[in-house]
């Protein structure tokens, strides 16, 4: 293809349903940040002009405006075989990816994109550039067009995100793998299921479904969830909406809180039950919503290169996995769902922070067969390969440094708050010891040639694999403690996050590091 | 053999915490402490104005508190850079570069050459007052950068170089994807 005759050799801009995008967003916002304000100066019922609407009014238009011009000097276009974009309004930035490091293309759209006809691209590069790289809104066609155009230039194998996203995938059965079905279309992404291999545009090939979830697993999922911290995110909402509306409506908020509390007292017991009932009742509702609204129409796929996730009701979510860029996969579950079977696996890729790796999608697995099924293609579950443990001494130590001096400050403090009741602070001491002592007898460690394998969790459980080649850095940190006893704490660095193995026998640390080393650097695997 | 892996005696492997670790320049020391003569001088100042403009009722008291937990840092921090110095160390084998740090807390950290993305020299002014200078290398690596401060100029560019030559020769991973 000749770079000189294409569409995206001139610099362009988004689409204009990018301004609509922006509206929205402005507004989404505003009404995200200051909703208490808005709720205060409706029930105030105000008639006069005042600062209130001269807020309302300039901090909106301001906003617009700063993104019209972000909108306006937003620029990209493809040139010497370069993916280059022009940001800033006053200080500027240039971007520029050669597209032969261009690893994967994703096209995104959410309830507002479909409305327009548009998508979101983005584009995961190799390296470490930390820089994100998306075009927020161009027309579905031109989205798909720019997709093609830059997958037939570059070098990599990669086959792209071509996402059914208006029609949902249509399976409600449990669970499809060992027949697979063909990944179903969409009519917005239709005639444009291409692969690039070798920088030629390929037939893509047929996906294959390998876990799409029913209403019976979202429905274990959603009981199954934590409900201490959706009970927290309830309270603390109400507590914001309490702290923001206090010091302009205090005499109705007085008056709201004496009038329940005294029906509270009056109900004595059976208002507490009430309480906790109700409580109780939002949390698991609070749950099952969030697990509808993050797992609905949860589906993943597979093709010759990548997994293929997608999931969600209102905002579609869907991320290519290129098999090549996982650096390790972990699998987690809380305390309810270890008893029935039920884990979140999650794919570290190249790249994933912390913040970001809240935003990452896990994938719930309702059978611990499917565990294996997953991690086939990164490294297959081994059995065999040697065992090893963390030293009890873990326990003590926690205990001394966390348990004794923590304890010892909120006693302290809680004595003048609530007197000799404060004794009961006491108990965090036996709850930190057996918390830790259940730790290090469950932390399991086993090596072999390939691989690594890390079981640990308190009461719930979580499980790490890692290839030895996917390793970057690795650290041995020993404190004065660990010194003397001939102890150390493993820290094995990838490109998708850290990992740790606490308490380990100095020499066996020593051991996994140089073998570590041994194989990155004499068999050079490549880690992407 | 506990360490089970029936292609390779890891016994024989070569043991990365028995290097021949090459210490820090000793000027580097120096450096160190007029960065912490500079920062205390600063933190003390910042202390009296606080307390000639702050309304305390018991002035004297409070001075006396505040100027002796100053001098308890500046006395520790003093001490502690004495012997942490005394840990740090790094080392160049033909695969990895090492580096040692911490007293109360000893860490080595190994990063192997086909891993590092690129790698940079930099130095202050204190740091170019004494000719030191410190070299990053960078990894992909989440908090996986390595950096070997109090090198001398021209060592710390000496290495850059070799370590440059090292990926280039390793073919790092962006270009083994072509």
């Amino acid at each position: 293809m000749n770079l000189q005759q294409n569409q995206w050799t001139d610099p362009q801009r988004q689409s204009p349903a990018a301004l609509m995008l922006i509206l929205f967003r402005v507004i989404r916002n505003m009404i995200k940040t200051f909703w208490p304000l808005l709720i205060i100066y409706f029930v105030r019922g105000s008639r006069s002009f005042d600062s209130w609407e001269l807020i309302l009014i300039l901090l909106p238009l301001f906003l617009f405006v700063r993104s019209f011009l972000e909108f306006l000097f937003f620029r990209f276009n493809i040139s010497d075989e370069q993916l280059i974009i022009r940001t800033g309004i006053l200080r500027k930035q240039t971007v520029a990816i050669p597209l032969n490091r261009i690893q994967a293309v994703h096209l995104e759209q959410t309830f507002i994109h479909s409305l327009l006809g548009a998508s979101r691209i983005s584009f995961d590069s190799t390296g470490s550039e930390k820089v994100e790289v998306k075009i927020d809104a161009l027309k579905t066609s031109n989205a798909n067009e720019l997709k093609d155009f830059i997958l037939s230039l570059s070098d990599t194998t990669v086959y792209t995100a071509n996402t059914p996203f208006g029609k949902n995938p249509g399976y409600t059965d449990n669970t499809l793998f060992g027949e697979y079905p063909e990944s179903p279309g969409n009519d917005a992404f239709a005639g444009n299921a291409t692969g690039i291999e070798g920088g030629k545009v390929a037939e893509r090939p047929k996906e294959k479904a390998l876990i799409t979830l029913g209403l019976s697993d979202l429905l274990k999922l959603s009981f199954s969830s934590n409900h201490i911290e959706a009970f927290f995110i309830i309270l603390s909402f109400l507590f914001s909406i309490l702290d923001n509306l206090r010091e302009l409506i205090k005499d109705k908020i007085e008056l709201w809180a004496d009038e329940a509390s005294a029906y509270l007292v009056a109900g004595s017991a059976t208002g507490i039950i009430f309480l906790i009932v109700v409580v109780l009742v939002v949390s698991v509702i609070v749950s099952t919503g969030r697990t509808f609204l993050t797992y609905f129409n949860f589906f993943i796929s597979k093709t010759a290169t990548s997994y293929k996730i997608k999931s969600g009701f209102l905002n579609i979510r869907e991320k290519l996995v290129p098999f090549n860029k996982i650096q390790f996969i972990s699998w987690r579950a809380n305390f309810v769902r270890r008893k029935l079977g039920i884990y979140l696996l999650q794919f570290h890729s190249v790249g994933n922070d912390e913040v970001k790796d809240k935003q990452q999608i896990k994938i719930p697995l309702t059978q611990t067969s499917f565990i294996p099924l997953l991690c086939n293609e990164y490294q297959p579950l081994f059995e065999d390969g040697s065992l090893h443990m963390m030293n009890a001494a873990y326990a003590r130590r926690r205990l001394l440094i966390i348990g004794i001096p923590l304890t010892a400050v909120l006693t302290v403090v809680g004595y003048f708050m609530m007197e000799w009741k404060s004794l009961y602070l006491l108990l965090i001491l036996p709850y930190v010891y057996i918390s830790a002592r259940t730790f290090s007898r469950r932390f399991r460690l086993k090596l072999s040639e390939e691989a690594l394998f890390i079981h640990k969790g308190v009461w719930g459980t979580q499980e790490q694999l890692l290839r030895w080649n996917k390793i970057q850095k690795i650290s041995i940190r020993q404190s004065r403690y660990q010194q003397k006893n001939n102890l150390a704490n493993l820290y094995l660095h990838t490109a998708g996050g850290v990992l740790s193995a606490p308490f380990l026998e100095l020499d066996l640390a020593q051991r996994i590091m140089d073998y570590a080393l041994y194989k990155i650097e004499a068999e050079n695997e490549p880690w992407i | 053999m506990e360490f089970i892996n029936p292609t390779v005696n890891t016994d024989l492997l070569p043991k990365a915490a028995g290097v021949n670790w090459q210490p820090l320049e000793q000027a580097y020391l120096k450096a160190l402490r007029i960065q912490l003569l500079i920062g205390s001088g600063i933190a003390l100042a910042i202390l009296i104005i606080v307390l000639f403009l702050a309304p305390i009722s018991n002035l004297f008291l409070t001075a006396l508190l505040a100027g002796g937990l100053w001098l308890i840092i500046s006395v520790g921090t003093w001490f502690l850079q004495s012997i942490s110095f005394k840990h740090k160390a790094f080392a160049l084998r033909e695969h990895d570069i090492l580096f040692r740090s911490g007293w109360l807390f000893r860490t080595i950290a190994v990063c192997p050459f086909n891993r590092v993305q690129h790698c940079a020299v930099s130095s202050g002014p204190i740091d170019r007052r004494f000719n030191l200078a410190s070299l990053k290398v960078f990894t992909a690596g989440s908090a996986g950068d390595i950096m070997i401060p109090g090198l001398l100029q021209e060592k710390a560019f000496i290495i850059k170089e070799f370590l440059t030559q090292k990926i280039d020769s390793d073919e790092p991973a962006a270009e083994s994807m072509d």
